[in-house]
């Protein structure tokens, strides 16, 4: 048994493994980063707190401190067309037009004396403090089209006259060999670049298999600091709605099954099936809106879980202190689980009902209530575990709203936290929690099974 | 069927073990919509670690929300400014009476030291650096004396030279290793100053998660402390005993720590906030729906209890239009759009009535600078299509076309705003349906706030609804508004602007005297209401509600809207 569980955890660790990739990976993908939009973001004020410059530059120090300057995984594929463009010392309006640009015409040397020599006329005319024509140049920015792109260039051109000569005529020649020299079938062509180890997701590898998470962007705490704090919430308000939704979706499906609820089945079906369709946010603020207002029953407290009363509390007092306010949200989830855990049970039970050992047991006289619970559950078990070994992720899931709507500071509202803030080492630490909890509770799973039917020892040994 | 009415008791027993916890009178409950995160006084993140930050430590000035003015709070007097060539002084001197936690005075070094650690490489100081990067020396005279040496000149330049918290050295850096630098030093290459070690050790000291959160070191000059801190739920700060602000004479009626304790309670959720309030778990929640706030209004039990506010807050919502596209290039398109908005409607529907309008950006609360005789846009279908053909659409079967650069284009909108806000989006729809009445089509698109971000830096975009949080202290529009920010990436995201425009924005920041600052005001405001590229439709209205049993509550436009350190309880 040990060494077939002990078998069954290291498979899992390629499957944690690559999921974990896939999601420090996949993260990276979402438009923004922590720092942009904390370091980089407008004051949204009526001045300005710093120059753009000022803060371009705190941004960039901030990267190179958390490594998120560094490629971001040993290799990169790049369209041909793009990878060549010398792109890192240009300022960020000629970098955007030479990439457009790169893709259009295909030709990065050609592409970048094109813009090269836009970036010196707009210096040019930075100096000479020329508005006019300065505007004028901005127009060059937004064409890539062959034909508008040149029509513009030698209206540009002819609007400014006698200023820069030997600039403006340059432009002109490297518009006309940009269009000239076009490539466009690169934009289609692949090139594999090569990182070596100073990548991110190197660096994060290695201090994750030393045991290291990393520390939060946000607050700068150990990511497992964090998890270990927002998991107690979570793992309470889990379990318990979790056993009390297991033990009254049995009872209920024992019920439905006996001869005398059969009168109930009618009613208590159907009215599972609409439970079931009542969004859990909706349902929560409900059970907020009836038991816990001044306008109906004021029974339970509104939000959180207690308050500072400044007294040092063992794990019972401190349990007990926090049960008022976990019931609200416990049958929140017992409701929103309920209906479909119950059904389930009640189905494997009925189908099984209507197998001749069922029928031999009856023929032999037994009670109803030992048929059910020796002979029709201890058959149904089986599909019972598996569905329950699937749970423990969906509840996270539905935790999310629950934690929000009752201020409850679990791991649901904390990875809403943490990808709203793109605090990436969070992300991803919650993310291999759950994958974690997912896969240890297969393995729970797999005991389960032995211990309910000893023919699958056999198999597994 | 035993069993389960067992249960059902069982379930009511228990239930007479659950009430509404307890209060303490002396005790202010606040909400905060997320937890702060941190409190570290130079890396906040967000406006409730602010409000915070602002019980436990202080700044040079702070506003006094009572009359919304500028006030000295641990410098003595306002600065005295002295305008040279290139630079400008700013001289403080700091107050007697200011001492840190331990009794120690708050002198000029403690004033160095945060300057330092703002500035120093590796540090945790993304979020602030860029807001001191003007301030290039300080130079001690006295201890209690010193002068800050600026870059350059604008007019908010007084407002940020007191408008960072002063940290206590002798607790921060013990060991002392910012000291042998200088301000100007630490100015200079980052990247050569980052590999010394001195400057490393400390970086690491103080990027430590502890000075986010540890209750022994986040204590500053103000009137509280830290007292407990539970992630998630809720932060308690205890008053300090015999606090220095209370002996600073008439200064004492905005340098204040009235409440025992103040407790901040985390409930992200607006409805679980307002049933808190009405359950009498809280005693002040702003921002309350516009809807909720009409219902809590006639709710006589309530009111008994709360008394309801309605500040004008400086929440300025505006739509703008990318003046760089080829069809909203003509202003009489653009204007055309502007009396299609009906800003009347918008205000009556999506914020039942709790917001005022405006002309332009400047508050109409400020009555010095705001353009009195400037009409405001309304709804006119008929003048939007008047407009419309003077700038050479012509109507067709499918909607409004014009020969712009021998290319055919048909004007069409897509409506772009954050994700999440009802108010942008009703707004957008109301949008739509007045356009699509004379032909216009209308695509409404609701965006995540940083991917809005992104699309309006680099100017991909036709419209947008926007807010800014304005103050009525400083006017500096040249960010917003000057040709010389609408770059792609830059803060002019509509591309406003001509030389006239520039000419004024920069007038108006060196303006003498407010006669003349506010003829140029005026001039700007009238020049943006004619180029229709921002399209200003009002000051939001707060929502307030705050416990009857406080007074001195000193409710106001400016955040966080209420002082809850002013707050007294009545006899």
């Amino acid at each position: 048994m040990f060494f077939f569980l002990l078998k069954r955890l290291l498979l899992a660790l390629p499957s944690l493994w690559l999921i974990a990739t896939l999601i420090f990976l996949l993260s990276r993908l979402l438009p923004g980063t922590f720092g942009a939009e904390n370091i980089l973001k407008e004051s949204g004020d009526f001045y300005s707190t710093g120059t753009a410059a000022a803060r371009k530059a705190a941004y960039a120090s901030f990267l190179h401190k958390t490594y998120q300057d560094l490629p971001l995984f040993y290799f990169s594929i790049q369209a041909a067309a793009e990878a060549g463009t010398p792109a890192a010392n240009l300022p960020e309006q000629e970098r955007k037009l030479l990439k457009k640009l790169s893709w259009h015409y295909g030709n990065e040397e050609a592409v970048a004396a094109y813009v090269n020599c836009i970036k010196e006329l707009r210096q040019e005319l930075h100096i000479r403090d020329n508005a006019g024509h300065l505007a004028n140049i901005e127009k060059l920015y937004t064409v890539t089209e062959p034909e508008a792109l040149l029509a513009t260039v030698k209206e540009t051109v002819s609007n400014m006259g006698n200023t820069a000569p030997s600039l403006t005529s340059k432009l002109q020649t490297s518009a006309a060999t940009l269009v000239r020299r076009q490539q466009p079938y690169r934009a289609f062509l692949p090139a594999i670049y090569w990182h070596g180890t100073q990548n991110q997701y190197h660096q994060w590898l290695t201090k994750l298999l030393q045991g290291n998470l990393g520390n939060s962007f946000r607050d700068n705490r150990s990511v497992f600091t964090i998890l270990k704090e927002a998991i107690q919430a979570t793992i309470l308000l889990l379990l318990a709605s979790m056993l009390l939704t297991t033990l009254l979706a049995l009872e209920l499906g024992i019920f439905l099954q006996k001869q005398s609820g059969r009168r109930w089945r009618r009613i208590i079906l159907p009215f599972l099936f609409f439970t079931d369709r009542i969004p859990v946010f909706l349902l929560a603020l409900l059970l907020l809106l009836l038991f816990a207002s001044p306008d109906y029953f004021q029974l339970f407290p509104v939000y959180g879980l207690g308050y500072y009363t400044g007294a040092e509390e063992n794990l019972l007092q401190r349990i007990l202190f926090m049960a008022p306010y976990l019931v609200l949200p416990i049958i929140c989830l017992v409701f929103v689980n309920l209906p479909y855990l119950t059904n389930q049970f009640y189905r494997t039970m009925a189908d099984i009902s209507h197998t001749e050992y069922i029928k031999t047991a009856k023929a032999k006289g037994l009670a109803e209530g030992t048929i059910i619970r020796r002979h029709i559950l201890r058959n149904a078990l089986l599909p019972i575990i598996t569905l329950l070994s699937d749970f423990i992720p969906a509840l996270v899931a539905g935790a999310v709203v629950i934690e929000t709507v009752f201020a409850i500071p679990g791991m649901g509202s904390l990875l809403v936290q943490a990808v709203q803030a793109r605090d990436y080492p969070v992300m991803v630490g919650i993310v291999l929690v759950v994958a974690l909890a997912k896969i240890i509770s297969h393995l729970v799973a797999d005991f389960f099974y032995t211990l309910a039917d000893p023919r699958l020892r056999l198999t597994a040994s | 069927m035993r069993k389960f009415s067992t249960l059902v008791c069982f379930f009511f027993f228990f239930l007479f073990f659950c009430s509404q916890p307890r209060r303490q009178p002396g005790e202010v409950r606040v909400r905060l919509v997320g937890d702060p995160e941190t409190l570290n006084p130079v890396n906040y993140q967000n406006a409730g670690g602010l409000q915070i930050i602002n019980l436990l430590f202080q700044s040079l000035l702070t506003v006094d929300l009572a009359d919304e003015k500028l006030k000295p709070a641990l410098a003595a007097r306002l600065p005295a400014v002295e305008r040279q060539d290139s630079v400008t002084l700013f001289t403080y001197q700091l107050r007697d009476e200011a001492e840190w936690t331990n009794g120690s005075p708050v002198t000029a070094a403690d004033v160095a030291f945060t300057l330092k650690v703002l500035k120093a490489p590796l540090v945790n100081n993304e979020h602030l650096k860029p807001q001191v990067a003007f301030i290039k020396d300080i130079v001690l005279s006295g201890s209690k004396t010193f002068t800050l040496v600026c870059e350059g000149y604008t007019p908010e330049m007084e407002l940020l030279t007191g408008d960072f918290f002063i940290l206590p050295a002798y607790l921060l850096d013990p060991e002392e290793l910012l000291t042998s630098f200088s301000l100007a030093e630490l100015s200079g290459n980052q990247e050569k100053l980052a590999e010394n070690k001195q400057l490393q050790q400390f970086a690491a000291r103080f990027n430590n998660a502890d000075f986010a959160r540890n209750k022994d070191l986040l204590k500053g000059s103000g009137g509280y402390e830290l007292e407990h801190w539970a992630t998630g739920q809720y932060i308690t700060l205890k008053r300090k005993e015999n606090w220095w602000g209370k002996a600073t004479g008439a200064a004492s009626s905005y340098l204040t720590a009235n409440p025992e304790r103040i407790s901040f309670q985390v409930i992200p959720d607006n409805t679980t906030a307002l049933l808190a309030l009405k359950n009498r778990q809280l005693d002040v929640l702003e921002s309350i729906a516009a809807a909720e706030f009409d219902q809590l209004k006639q709710n006589e039990s309530f009111k008994q209890d709360y008394a309801l506010y309605t500040p004008t807050i400086y929440d300025y919502t505006f739509v703008g239009l990318n003046t760089r596209l080829p069809k909203l290039q003509d202003k009489h398109t653009r204007q055309a759009i502007a009396y299609l908005l009906d800003p009347d409607n918008l205000i009556k529907v999506t914020l039942n009535s709790y917001a005022t309008r405006t002309v332009g950006p400047v508050p109409p609360t400020v009555q010095e600078f705001y353009h009195q005789e400037l009409p405001l846009y309304s709804y006119n279908p008929g003048k939007a299509v008047k407009l419309l053909t003077t700038a050479g659409w012509a109507r067709e079967k499918e909607g409004w076309f014009k020969n712009i650069n021998g290319r055919r284009e048909q004007l069409t909108l897509d409506v772009i705003f954050r994700a999440g806000n009802t108010v942008y989006e009703n707004s957008a729809l109301i949008f739509q349906q007045n356009a699509s009445k004379i032909g216009i089509p209308v695509t409404v698109q609701a965006m995540e706030n940083s991917l809005l971000n992104q699309k309006l830096k680099s100017q991909e975009y036709d419209m947008f609804f926007r807010s800014l949080s304005g103050n009525p202290f400083v006017f500096n529009f040249k960010p917003l508004f000057h040709t010389s920010f609408a770059h792609s990436g830059g803060s002019n995201y509509t591309g406003f602007g001509n030389a006239e425009s520039d000419a004024l924005l920069d007038a108006i920041n060196t303006a003498g005297n407010n006669t003349e600052k506010a003829k140029l005001l005026k001039r700007l405001q009238e020049q943006l209401h004619e180029e229709a590229a921002i399209v200003s439709l009002y000051y939001q209205k707060g929502r307030i509600a705050v416990h009857r049993r406080f007074t001195n509550t000193k409710i106001s436009g400016l955040k966080p809207h209420y002082d809850v350190s002013s707050f007294l309880i009545k006899d």
